[in-house]
């Protein structure tokens, strides 16, 4: 039987935070896509492993905790036992149903993806809108791109302005999505970090939209954010439901 | 040129009329001069010429079919019919090999009379008509073979240019045939010329000889190319294999469960079943992913155009039961460490390697041996305890039943989220 696991990470924002990935709980499937995301992060692996709450008699808890630290180590090679869970809201959970909910820390979404393998697709695609939300979401694609050597590809998608008659969609963006966008154009030139824009008209359910362009440009990894302005639903909790592509939920 | 007033010359009706036009003046031109010269060489080819425009008028009736749009009846199109048509010229090559290598094998066998008439003694073989030529007559001989080759070689490349642009099979092959025409052609002219300045014929035949060879070499390709396009011949094991890898790195696909590869004219038809757990709202993503990644890899390997089938399935459900041995007590809940502390037996349905339903089965006060008939009763396959107990593994595993240490003490659906 496959050993079921999640991930918590906890990606340094300032370059000062010390990395870490961490797993808080052997249910879910998800044993080598937190194996493969470690490496491919350069992080350690910390599995979430309570103590026997029961107890056995004759037993005390140190035995229990070596047990099982030997056990996942065997399992999970480099890994760390950790048997108090601390949720630290830098950290990036690695959870299908909890990129679902709205939740103070970073998830990523592996939907179906057994590894996290980008097969030579090194980039990533943010979204971005006329709000804050984009740019948070740029913040940890930045950290994210710069620790493995990927590029980032910045999304936008636009409602057409009937007063403009140019084709380009890019011509029909309000200001302060404009304003968005160079802001994240420049956070990734201050990051030295590739990008790439991808600006696209409003043709289908914007969540829709973000899983196309994700799928067109190649991209291993969907970076969104919730907007603090949303209060029934937002575009993450569609694309989550709409995207086979590994979506990152920023906290 | 496509979107300028010449337009009209890449259409492929305007191009195979003046294909037809170029064989009938080549009928004219050379039956005419053949007779003139007494020349049974250029008459002979004049009257093959005739069997080319026949070809022109078929190619032109099989575009018209190809063009056609698809129907219920015809959900491929009518594109094979071009196929057919590739066929039949790749056929007519191989006669035309025969033509030309019995031609320059008897012109080579009078130069060895007795040879020829030994050989003659077992086959009934045509009679040798040498080219009959003058002084009088040599430029206007010249001038009509001369002509024909240049037609032959600027019409056989036209046509080509065409049929690839417009995507027609049928025009592609025929304008490899006017261009085999034309290599003929240049036989002849270098017997003319051979014979003229050397009295040297034999080169003639030497060169139709090699001309034979290339004829009869596109002619079975054309053959080949026909034949598998028409009894629907898989695409290829590379190409399909490199259909599947890109399938599979399709994000949501898990693995390629069928696929069916064949040709309809010179476009691929790719049907493919692949298998994804994904939900009913990602499958248009994946299957538009699919269908875009398969047709750029389709072009690029060369088939004017493709037809992509993408269809989902979701996996086998695998079902099996695991179980494991689990304490509870105050409302706590783990993985007991033995049998003795152990108040209950999990069972888990499993399904695509995920828990879908668990029951508990007391165990208070029952002894091993009910334990593991309970576990078979259940159809167990794993069963799992936290401490080693080599007494409680012998009894599992001779059971038929895989034992294993948990690796944590946690319960397997009791998630902290």
């Amino acid at each position: 039987m496959n050993i079921p696991v999640r991930i918590l990470a906890s990606p340094p924002l300032s370059e000062a935070t010390e990395p870490k990935v961490f797993v808080p709980d052997i249910i879910r499937n998800y044993p080598h896509f937190a194996l493969s995301l470690a490496k491919v992060l350069g992080v350690p692996l910390q599995l979430f492993a309570p103590p026997n709450l029961c107890g056995v008699p004759g037993v005390d808890i140190e035995t229990i905790n070596r047990l099982q630290k030997e056990r996942l180590d065997t399992l999970f090679p480099g890994s760390k036992p950790v048997s108090q869970l601390e949720v630290d809201p830098g950290m990036i959970v690695i959870s299908n149903s909890i990129a679902e909910k709205r939740q103070p820390y970073t998830v990523i979404a592996p939907r179906y993806m057994a590894e996290f393998d980008p097969h030579g697709k090194k980039k990533i695609i943010v979204s971005l809108g006329d709000g804050q939300a984009g740019l948070k979401a740029t913040v940890f694609a930045i950290w994210f791109a710069r620790r493995v050597g990927f590029s980032l590809v910045f999304w936008h998608t636009t409602w057409r302005d009937p007063t403009i008659s140019s084709d380009n969609p890019q011509d029909h963006m309000n200001h302060q999505a404009r304003l968005v966008l160079l802001k994240a154009q420049t956070l990734a030139e201050e990051a030295h970090v590739p990008y790439e824009i991808d600006i696209r008209s409003v043709s289908q359910a914007i969540a829709d939209g973000i899983v196309a362009a994700a799928y067109d440009n190649d991209c291993c990894l969907i970076v969104m954010k919730r907007g603090d302005s949303a209060v029934i639903g937002s575009h993450c909790d569609s694309t989550v439901e709409r995207t086979p592509i590994p979506l990152m939920v920023v906290g | 040129m496509k979107n300028s007033r010449w337009s009209f010359l890449f259409s492929p009706y305007v191009v195979m009329l003046l294909i037809t036009a170029m064989y009938i003046a080549k009928v004219f031109a050379k039956v005419g001069i053949g007779n003139w010269v007494n020349s049974p060489v250029l008459t002979g080819d004049g009257l093959h010429n005739l069997s080319d425009i026949v070809e022109a008028v078929l190619v032109i009736m099989s575009v018209y079919i190809s063009r056609l749009p698809k129907s219920d009846n015809y959900p491929f199109g009518r594109k094979n019919v071009e196929s057919l048509m590739v066929l039949a010229i790749g056929l007519s090559m191989f006669g035309l090999t025969l033509q030309i290598i019995s031609k320059s094998s008897i012109g080579i066998l009078q130069f060895f009379p007795e040879a020829d008439t030994w050989i003659r003694g077992y086959l009934e073989l045509p009679t040798y008509e040498p080219l009959l030529m003058g002084p009088d007559y040599f430029w206007w001989v010249f001038g009509v073979t001369a002509g024909s080759v240049a037609l032959s070689g600027i019409m056989g490349t036209y046509q080509i240019r065409v049929g690839k642009e417009r995507n027609h099979p049928s025009l592609i092959a025929d304008g490899q045939e006017t261009y085999s025409d034309g290599r003929i052609e240049t036989t002849t002219l270098v017997g003319i010329l051979s014979e003229y300045y050397f009295q040297a014929p034999w080169i003639e035949y030497i060169l139709g000889l090699g001309v034979a060879a290339l004829v009869a070499k596109t002619g079975c390709e054309m053959f080949l190319r026909g034949w598998r396009a028409l009894l629907q011949r898989s695409i290829g094991k590379e190409t399909e294999d490199k259909i599947k890898e890109i399938a599979l790195r399709v994000e949501g696909v898990s693995a390629v469960d069928k696929l069916i590869t064949f040709s309809v004219g010179s476009s691929a038809i790719c049907i493919i079943t692949v298998i994804s757990r994904a939900r009913a709202n990602m499958i248009k993503h994946i299957r538009r992913t699919t269908e875009d990644r398969l047709s750029r890899y389709l072009k690029e390997a060369s088939f004017s155009g493709s037809e992509i089938y993408v269809r989902l399935q979701m996996p086998d459900p695998s079902f099996y039961r695991v179980a494991e041995a689990i304490t509870k007590e105050d409302g706590n809940l783990s993985v007991a460490g033995s049998l003795s502390t152990a108040t209950h037996i999990r069972v888990y349905d499993i399904e695509r390697e995920k828990p879908v339903r668990a029951t508990d089965e007391p165990i208070t006060g029952l002894t091993l041996e009910d334990v593991v008939k309970l576990l078979k009763r259940k159809r167990v396959t794993t069963f799992s305890i936290f401490f080693e107990d080599p007494t409680l593994e012998q009894a599992v595993v001779g059971a038929g039943i895989n034992f294993h240490l948990a690796p944590i003490a946690k319960v397997l659906a009791d998630s902290a989220f």
